[in-house]
């Protein structure tokens, strides 16, 4: 089983390295393939826009029949980013497929920054404002991504 | 039968350690009740309970009485038959119930099974649903099911003529599982290398790949990881889909045959699991490390298992007649938060009216005699024995509840407080009724041995001569669960019924109450003075009452003409 989940992950790195996806890169730790860092930027021409974000993803030997946890290491304003990292994403529990590769899961995570899901709230807060109090709301983003470049050093 | 042999060790292990409890805890008490005192112990060691122990009937030394005891369980130990309604059966023929069910829908759909058993499953093992939703949109309701491919492909398979061969074998192959595969048709002649999405390897042969009726092919290995991953995680394996992101198409056991082999007893296991589980129709017995299941064709009805419980089939509760299922599952959960009160401890125990002196009821029989003061009361309204009985000309005045509190007070705290009456008054007797039920079980338990005394106490009385003993004993634990939810209903009658349903029903409700007392009384006597045909009589009575009460109840407690 062990060898099976690391043999995926090193494809899904060749991958990320040959086809990287726009905005995101990704790599295992030195000391363990099963443990990843990635950094999502905040798309073009959004509220987002100019935010590094770092996330973790941690794989089990059960990879890829079972999805990784992945988790955001900067503080985040997201309808459905709850407040320790933890992102409530359908393709992360009961809509996740083995097809899925590491590429998939940041591209995803990276869409839902900016189409958010108000309907399953995990920010209570920040799914209020996304619906009545659109303006608040993309200021409380600007001032995450402003404080994501402070997170980086 | 080594449930109960089991059980009867362990209870005369609690006696002996109860009696050496009592002899130091309870004051002394006159011999001439000790008979009966021992025939109906309480299960649970009671410092509170009058003490005893000089004729101990139940003596663990006492001749074995494995066999009779055999006797005294129910007759569902023999195979039901299929006539029976509830039945029981083991949970090895489950697997044959279930193909009978499926059998009908295959036919009548014409799909394979593997199709049926989702269908089902999506629809609960309602028949009915999946057959009314089929046939208002057949393809919504198979998409619903993550069956459409597979069932569309049979369709096609059967449609295809002979002539054009597909590259598909006709009927999958179950028992060489790579080379089952009905992946994409290739033609023979070009084994292109193909990739499997799921481990990215790209130079598979085509017979190192297998797909699902959605045609998804994955490599065998990655299909084996995948299934034996859905299946370690549990019962709700037998939901998981096609590993292509976004495919609806459900798996199968015929899957897991093919490429997880290893894996398909615990696959057949839980989707049996999940037959009994979904199915309102089925339930497990609910007793302990009990793999019986009770079957029943319109999901309701009692049933008595082979192990000794008694069940409803509908909610798995003991059972509750005359009170819903519904109604008894809100009771129990509003006892379950009620007993943290103290009102609860207060209904386990009593003073008597007279000499104050705290007792706990230990046996069946609402009239009671202090032993100290040698006053008689009765249990359940506490007032002087003597009040109760026709002789007197006042009847068992114990069951209706009065609101004798000032009902213009309409605080919140007055109603809460007379809500609490209200609803103690009925649990109360409830409560009583139950240890009077637990008590009777009991005596059931020693019947045997009084019936063995009864026998070689006259000359020419054979064991069928004794058998009123059991019969009369049997019917007790009967009227006392009776007894117990006509108390629960009441509870949930609507205390404003203008129509006199309430009198009437708590009318019936007296009359049982004090024909069981009378039982009580006569089936507890000591067999010296055992009335036969008094208790033959009584039984019978009760028996017809109180089956006349649950039809009343059933029918709707209309008034009769």
């Amino acid at each position: 089983m062990s060898t099976s989940a690391r043999r995926r992950l090193l494809r899904d790195f060749r991958r990320l390295q040959n086809d990287p996806p726009s905005g995101i890169t990704g790599a295992p730790l030195d000391t363990n393939i099963m443990l990843w860092q990635a950094v999502i930027f905040g798309p073009d021409e959004t509220a987002w826009e100019g935010g590094t974000f770092k996330l973790t993803l941690e794989f089990s030997e059960d990879y890829p029949n079972k999805a990784p946890s992945v988790r955001f290491m900067t503080k985040m304003f997201h309808p459905n980013i709850y407040n320790d990292g933890q992102i409530c994403l359908d393709i992360l529990q009961n809509q996740w497929s083995p097809i899925y590769d590491i590429s998939a899961i940041l591209t995803s995570v990276q869409s839902l920054l900016c189409d958010p899901n108000p309907a399953s709230p995990a920010n209570s807060e920040a799914s209020r404002l996304y619906s009545e109090n659109r303006r608040e709301y993309n200021r409380r983003v600007r001032e995450i991504v402003e404080q994501s470049w402070v997170d980086e050093s | 039968m080594s449930d109960s042999d089991s059980e009867e060790i362990e209870y005369q292990y609690s006696d002996d350690s109860d009696s050496d409890a009592e002899e130091t805890a309870a004051p002394q008490e006159d011999s001439g009740d000790e008979e009966r005192k021992e025939e109906s112990k309480d299960e649970k060691p009671n410092p509170l309970k009058t003490p005893s122990g000089k004729h101990t009937n139940a003596n663990p030394n006492a001749p074995p009485t494995g066999s009779s005891r055999f006797s005294l369980s129910p007759d569902y130990s023999s195979p039901s038959s299929s006539t029976e309604d509830p039945r029981l059966v083991p949970s090895s023929s489950l697997k044959g119930e279930m193909l009978n069910v499926l059998e009908e829908i295959i036919e009548m759909l014409s799909i394979p099974e593997e199709a049926a058993g989702a269908l089902m499953r999506c629809f609960k093992w309602n028949k009915e649903k999946l057959i009314a939703s089929y046939f208002d949109d057949p393809e919504r309701c198979l998409q619903k099911a993550g069956v459409l491919k597979r069932v569309r492909m049979l369709e096609d398979r059967q449609d295809a003529s002979a002539p054009t061969k597909t590259s598909r074998p006709l009927t999958p192959s179950r028992t060489s599982p790579r080379t089952a595969t009905r992946s994409t048709p290739l033609p023979p002649s070009s084994p292109l290398p193909q990739t499997c999405l799921i481990c990215c390897d790209d130079d598979l042969t085509p017979s190192e790949m297998y797909s699902m009726p959605c045609s998804h092919s994955f490599c065998c290995d990655c299909w084996s990881g995948f299934l034996g991953n859905k299946i370690d995680e549990g019962p709700s394996c037998v939901y998981a889909k096609c590993p292509q992101a976004g495919c609806e198409e459900i798996v199968s056991g015929e899957e897991v045959k093919a490429m997880a082999p290893s894996k398909i007893s615990q696959w057949d296991k839980y989707e049996l699991r999940s037959f009994v589980d979904l199915n309102k129709n089925t339930r497990w017995c609910p007793g302990t490390d009990c793999t019986m299941v009770a079957i029943t064709k319109a999901g309701v009805g009692n049933v008595k298992c082979s192990c000794g419980t008694s069940f409803c089939v509908k909610c798995g509760e003991e059972p509750h007649t005359p009170v819903v299922c519904k109604d008894l599952s809100l009771w129990l959960e509003k006892c379950q938060n009620e007993s943290e009160t103290a009102n609860w401890i207060l209904a386990n125990t009593k003073k008597c009216p007279k000499c104050a002196t705290r007792i706990e009821k230990n046996q069946g029989c609402n009239h009671m005699v202090c032993q100290q003061c040698k006053h008689e009361f009765c249990w359940i309204c506490v007032q002087p024995w003597e009040d109760h009985g026709a002789n007197t000309g006042g009847y068992y005045k114990c069951n209706k509840f009065n609101d004798k509190s000032n009902s213009d007070d309409q605080s919140d705290a007055a109603k809460a407080q007379r809500e609490l009456d209200r609803y103690l008054h009925y649990y109360q007797r409830y409560h009583a009724h139950s240890q009077a039920q637990k008590f009777a079980k009991k005596q059931l338990q020693q019947t045997e041995q009084r019936m063995v005394q009864l026998q070689d106490g006259s000359a020419h009385t054979s064991w069928i001569d004794v058998q009123f003993l059991k019969t009369a004993t049997e019917q007790l634990v009967e009227c006392r669960r009776v007894l117990k939810y006509t108390y629960t209903f009441a509870y949930y009658l609507d205390p404003s019924d203008k129509t006199g349903k309430k009198e009437r029903f708590e009318h019936h409700q007296e009359m049982l109450e004090k024909f069981t007392e009378n039982l009580s009384e006569l089936s507890e006597q000591s067999l010296d003075k055992m009335d036969r045909t008094g208790v033959v009589n009584m039984t019978r009575v009760v028996d017809r009452f109180v089956k006349n009460l649950c039809k009343y109840v059933e029918d709707g407690m209309e008034i009769e003409d």
